[in-house]
């Protein structure tokens, strides 16, 4: 187990996070939503505290206790007030060991679930990553749902569930890190209370290459009634966090999309008005995962907008970044790295993202360094290799009879309209 | 040196938040914090939705967007350009009492956003096409933000019910029709009426020395005039007498009910003990509301409570999304019966320690980042008046007692007046 400590003294709050790894991308095919579904069955239940007593215990210390879910790897976080730092760490660590695992706490688990699919539907943001993470690289296990699908949530039994819980925190693969005013003697307390006697045999390690994929420019229209406005996202797989080329994908992807000058927020926003945000991010994993844009143009101004992106990103991929454009970014990535370490927390999770993506420590903090040996010609490289204007997946959740026939014409190898509750 | 200093208190265990007054007005509080080298440099407005007029609203909205355009010496773009060029970070938000502009820079660059904040607020230039093209945004963002997100929609309608005659009653970014009509002429007016110094409040967080801080803000607002027009204020609402219910079909997948009690300003004594009533009610999950319906019956899927921090008397938002197993009227009579027993039966001592711990928690979380810090400090000062009111909020919300809590129920949660917005799915 790797232990790490970012003191802090400014408040008496302290977090704590027990990260692992293993994410969603280890679901077997068909139980999606089956990590999700396990890890929050820890807090359903564990030791002698039943769901609501645990509850009960966590809450009278005001205090917060939760687990994140990524591709990769999931992350138990604890934040409280110094004095009740030992009495949630126990409970944290209970919900580990001594969950229960009770059948009518599956069940009723798997029912809210379903009902949290119900409210996703109701935000359109939402239904557009969730559709476009599904059809940006179909089979790649990245491009599944870590939260399931109804289908998905039927297969999961409570035996399933409790067999992968058991290999989830292995303590070899685990991570602990607290930020807050507690010292290295504490720290090691904290770690000797993850308990060493059960180390299960590993979890089958996850491919995380993905399938290849013809390269086809697909429009997936999610059909919504009586839509105003259009939320799209489009996107395709991009390099893994940690490669030389994410370093310069990065660069571009923020000097297109990641700055309220970049090119796509002035063409869309500043100078047509077309809609109130046009971004573009990349997501950090440990194999290939998206490169997303998104923005929300009204009904009347969404193929404009669609088609003006398009053509955007083909410049982008053909022409790349002009000198001016790759200092000016840079110098805007320099300067903010300073806000990304301002606080404990965010120097605590930097550093557990270097563990869990097998980064050497320092990764994220030589980033500045990185760029300042970082050319034009490195960045517009990556872009030629990187981008793929011709294999975008778009997804518009719009009402798809007004819109179907406006968004025909922009050229697309593949059009596909879906029902926004059908996935 | 033309300021006036005007009091401090301490901040968390090691910082201290001071105010400071130039002569024409200007309010500036400053905390220095060393802990990285960065500053949140924030100008916060004593203008909101709430000063604007019938046929004009949406107009505080849309002039922050402004904001961030032309200036006589800046060219388009060139404001967020200098900014980003160093690594900063800028944005604004507009609420019913203030509009708040927000830098996030290095420390090197304080010097630089002094000067562009202090230019943007006597020479912007409102030019038709930059005024269209902004419109056209504001236009889209409404879509976005209520057209097309039921939310967004309930939030809008509850206000536009519960108020008959107070600014509170539109939405901040406007009504449609409004929006479309704002005029420069008026947008001009409304620059010279409110963007003075003796309306705004300077709040700079971070990594810096006190004494260059004053020097400069002195040296780049010490020469603006004052405003002589003050906000008005916002015609007093009569008291609502019977319950307002409102039903709505939308193309939704979940039925919700929005609740919303009439409820004190924030500086009233009895608002520390609602918002931490509405932190008992369902804050948590073990809060009453919460388990009975959420967990125990599985009535909703999610349900929040919360009381505005307005300046006037406001809200007490109570929200629920149903089920798909049930409907909204099973929703809320056990809504209404839970709340109905609670402010019948004493609450528990057990029940006010947890909340007292969680409040707690949420202050000091509050005050994380510099950012947070100085938007903290900007809310109460603005509002308020001083930003001393935010430790004495948090010394109010401590105290709070189970009596208090009880009180409150039976006099603010009561259907007389409350508004509802019912929300379901069309056929």
């Amino acid at each position: 187990m790797k232990c790490i400590l970012e003191p802090a003294f400014d408040t008496p709050l302290v977090s704590f996070h027990i990260s692992n790894r293993l994410g969603t991308a280890a679901e077997p095919i068909g139980s999606e939503g089956l990590v999700c579904h396990t890890a929050e069955m820890g807090f359903r239940g564990a030791s002698f505290l039943d769901r609501n007593q645990f509850d009960e215990k966590v809450d009278s210390l005001g205090a917060g206790l939760g687990i994140g879910t990524r591709r990769d790897y999931l992350t138990l976080r604890g934040t409280c007030l110094l004095r009740h730092l030992d009495t949630l760490f126990d409970l944290a660590v209970s919900t580990i060991h001594l969950a229960r695992f009770e059948q009518e706490e599956h069940e009723q688990l798997l029912r809210e679930t379903r009902y949290e699919l119900d409210d996703l539907r109701d935000d359109d943001a939402s239904v557009a990553h969730r559709f476009l993470n599904r059809y940006m690289h179909p089979g790649h296990v990245y491009c599944r749902t870590a939260l399931g699908t109804e289908q998905s949530l039927a297969t999961i039994t409570r035996e399933q569930s409790r067999d992968l819980h058991a290999k989830l925190f292995r303590h070899s693969d685990l991570i602990l890190g607290v930020a807050g005013a507690i010292d290295d003697e504490k720290l090691a307390k904290l770690a000797s209370r993850l308990p060493q006697d059960t180390e299960p045999a590993p979890y089958p390690t996850p491919s995380i290459t993905p399938p290849p994929l013809a390269p086809r420019r697909r429009l997936v229209l999610v059909d919504k009634p009586n839509r105003e406005q259009c939320q799209v996202a489009m996107g395709h797989l991009a390099p893994a966090y940690g490669s030389p080329a994410h370093d310069q994908m990065q660069v571009a992807e923020t000097a297109f999309g990641g700055m309220f000058t970049s090119r796509l927020m002035q063409e869309i926003r500043v100078k047509e008005g077309w809609s109130y945000g046009a971004n573009c991010s990349m997501n950090r994993a440990l194999g290939s995962h998206g490169l997303q844009m998104t923005m929300a143009p009204g009904a009347d101004v969404c193929p404009l907008a669609i088609a003006r992106t398009l053509e955007l990103y083909s410049e982008l991929h053909e022409g790349g970044l002009r000198q001016e454009e790759f200092d000016f970014t840079r110098s805007y990535l320099q300067g903010s790295a300073a806000f990304e370490r301002a606080t404990a927390n965010q120097r605590l999770f930097r550093k557990i993202q270097e563990e869990v993506y097998e980064l050497p420590m320092g990764f994220a903090d030589g980033f500045a360094a990185r760029l300042t040996d970082m050319t034009v010609a490195d960045v517009n490289d990556a872009i030629r290799a990187h981008t793929k204007p011709e294999a975008l997946c778009v997804v518009v959740v719009a009402t798809a009879s007004s819109m179907l026939p406006k968004l025909e014409s922009l050229g697309w190898d593949a059009i596909e309209v879906v029902a926004f509750d059908s996935y | 040196m033309s300021w006036t200093f005007e009091c401090e208190a301490r901040l968390g265990t090691s910082l201290v938040a001071r105010r400071h007054r130039l002569s024409n007005g200007l309010c500036l509080v400053s905390v220095v914090d060393h802990s990285a080298p960065i500053v949140a440099y924030q100008s916060w407005f004593s203008v909101g939705s709430r000063h604007e007029q019938e046929g004009r609203t949406g107009m505080c909205h849309l002039f922050e967007h402004l904001m961030f355009n032309e200036t006589k010496s800046l060219p388009v773009g060139e404001f967020d350009r200098q900014i980003e060029a160093i690594g900063g970070d800028t944005n604004a938000a507009t609420w019913v009492d203030w509009t708040f502009y927000r830098a996030s820079i290095p420390k090197d660059a304080l010097g630089l956003i002094i000067s562009l904040e202090a230019t943007r607020m006597t020479e912007l230039v409102l030019t038709p096409k930059v005024v269209e093209a902004e419109r056209e945004v504001v236009i889209n963002e409404r879509l976005q933000c209520i057209h097309d997100d039921v939310d967004g929609f309930a939030g809008q309608e509850l206000f536009r019910h519960a108020f008959e005659t107070h600014g509170y009653r539109w939405p901040t970014i406007g009504w449609m029709d409004d929006i479309k009509a704002l005029s420069i002429p008026d947008m001009e007016q409304f620059y010279a009426d409110y963007y003075a110094p003796n309306n705004l409040t300077l709040v700079v967080v971070g990594d810096f020395e006190e004494s260059e801080l004053l020097a400069s803000v002195e040296d780049k607002y010490g020469a603006l005039v004052s405003s002589n027009v003050s906000p008005p204020d916002s015609a007093p609402e009569p008291p609502q007498l019977g319950e307002r219910c409102h039903s709505y079909k939308k193309p939704v997948n979940s039925a919700r009910v929005l609740y919303g009690y009439k409820a004190p300003p924030q500086g009233h004594a009895d608002w520390p003990a609602i918002s931490f009533a509405c932190q008992l009610l369902s804050g948590s999950a073990s809060a009453p509301l919460h388990r009975e319906l959420v967990v125990h019956r599985e009535l909703a899927s999610s349900i929040s409570c919360e009381v505005m921090p307005f300046r006037d008397a406001s809200l007490i938002e109570l929200s629920a999304t149903a089920t798909r197993e049930h409907t909204l009227d099973e929703l809320q009579e056990a809504i209404d019966t839970e709340l109905g027993a609670l402010a019948d039966k004493p609450i528990p001592q057990s029940e006010v320690d947890k909340v007292a711990n969680q409040v707690e928690t949420e202050f000091w979380g509050s005050l994380t980042t510099v950012d947070g810090k100085a938007e903290s400090l900007g809310h109460y000062q603005c509002v308020h008046g001083d930003f001393r009111a935010l430790f004495s909020m948090a010394e109010s919300l401590a105290a709070v007692t189970a009596e208090d809590v009880r009180r409150v129920l039976s006099t603010y949660f009561t259907e007389s007046t409350r508004t509802v917005i019912r929300i379901e799915p069309e056929a």
